[in-house]
């Protein structure tokens, strides 16, 4: 191995996971809202596109609001409305525990699975 | 071309082809993955018989491992057959003009590389048409392509230095 391959692999070593971590951080990462009623995926939505969403549960109503890539549960009759006063969000989830639902910022569906079935060498 | 020129070219597309094969029928983590276990042969090629024969070598088991699967003209053939002329590409042109700057290992990571942009900016133009998962998916592919470029180099550099151990002398760079 001479010097010159050592100094290849550790750039581009470098530069790959610096790559990896500005991706982390500058792009949203995720590009699907999912969400989930007692466990089980109910609903899929793109980020990108604002809508209204109401949604009924087993244990009551909501009112999910997707808006400028971001969303947020506008109104919901549970008890305490932890999920209401959450606000906005852009990635992580919002959890409401009585209507037992979870709405997610994340992958819904990865492109790689998505758009490229197979691709092979 | 010579008749040995030929003789050698089908051998070594013929061990191509059987680590292309191979590799197709290894499970892989994430679809998209391949080890590029036939650069080992390209990297061969190039380093003990010059650029024409490592390019003719990398054709010949493109064309032929996309007949075999049924690929041949399909998306699948047309990502592996940018990917393996490009990174041919960019190693023989690296190992032409600066001979002893980079070592297999070196010209593997640069054909690892070359393979990985090739495939993406096609797979943009071509498939999705969002820069943007383009450039998520970008570095995670690069890195991985780092590895396994690194370690087809390690195997490269080996196998080459025990052929010229073995039959030093009957080999003659013609490049």
């Amino acid at each position: 191995m001479t010097i010159a391959d050592r100094v290849l692999f550790v750039v581009l070593i470098t530069f790959s996971i610096a790559g990896m971590v500005i991706v982390q951080e500058a792009i949203p990462q995720g590009a699907y809202v999912n969400i989930e009623i007692d466990g089980s995926l109910a609903y899929t939505f793109p980020l990108d596109i604002d809508r209204i969403v109401p949604v009924s549960t087993p244990d009551g109503n909501m009112i999910i609001e997707i808006n400028d890539e971001k969303v947020r549960v506008s109104e919901s009759d549970c008890p305490k409305k932890f999920c209401v006063s959450q606000g906005w969000i852009a990635k992580g989830a919002i959890i409401c525990l009585p209507n037992k639902t979870v709405i997610l910022v994340g992958q819904g569906m990865p492109y790689s699975e998505k758009e490229l079935d197979a691709i092979s060498g | 071309m010579q008749s040995q020129d030929k003789y050698r070219i089908a051998v070594l597309a013929a061990y191509a082809l059987a680590l292309h094969g191979f590799e197709y029928l290894l499970p892989t983590p994430i679809p998209w993955l391949r080890l590029g276990l036939a650069n080992i042969i390209t990297l061969v090629a190039l380093t003990l018989f010059g650029f024409s024969t490592a390019m003719s070598v990398t054709l010949i088991r493109v064309i032929l491992a996309s007949i075999f699967t049924g690929t041949f003209l399909g998306p699948a053939f047309l990502l592996s057959f940018s990917g393996g002329v490009s990174s041919t590409a960019a190693m023989g042109l690296i190992y032409v003009v600066q001979r002893n700057l980079f070592g297999p290992v070196g010209l593997s990571l640069i054909g690892a590389l070359f393979h990985n942009i090739a495939q993406l900016t096609l797979a943009y133009f071509l498939f999705i048409q969002r820069i943007e998962a383009i450039l998520i998916i970008s570095p995670l592919v690069i890195f991985i392509g780092v590895l396994t470029g690194f370690t087809n180099g390690v195997v490269a550099d080996i196998l080459i230095k025990n052929i010229l151990k073995k039959d030093g002398k009957t080999i003659h760079n013609v490049t």
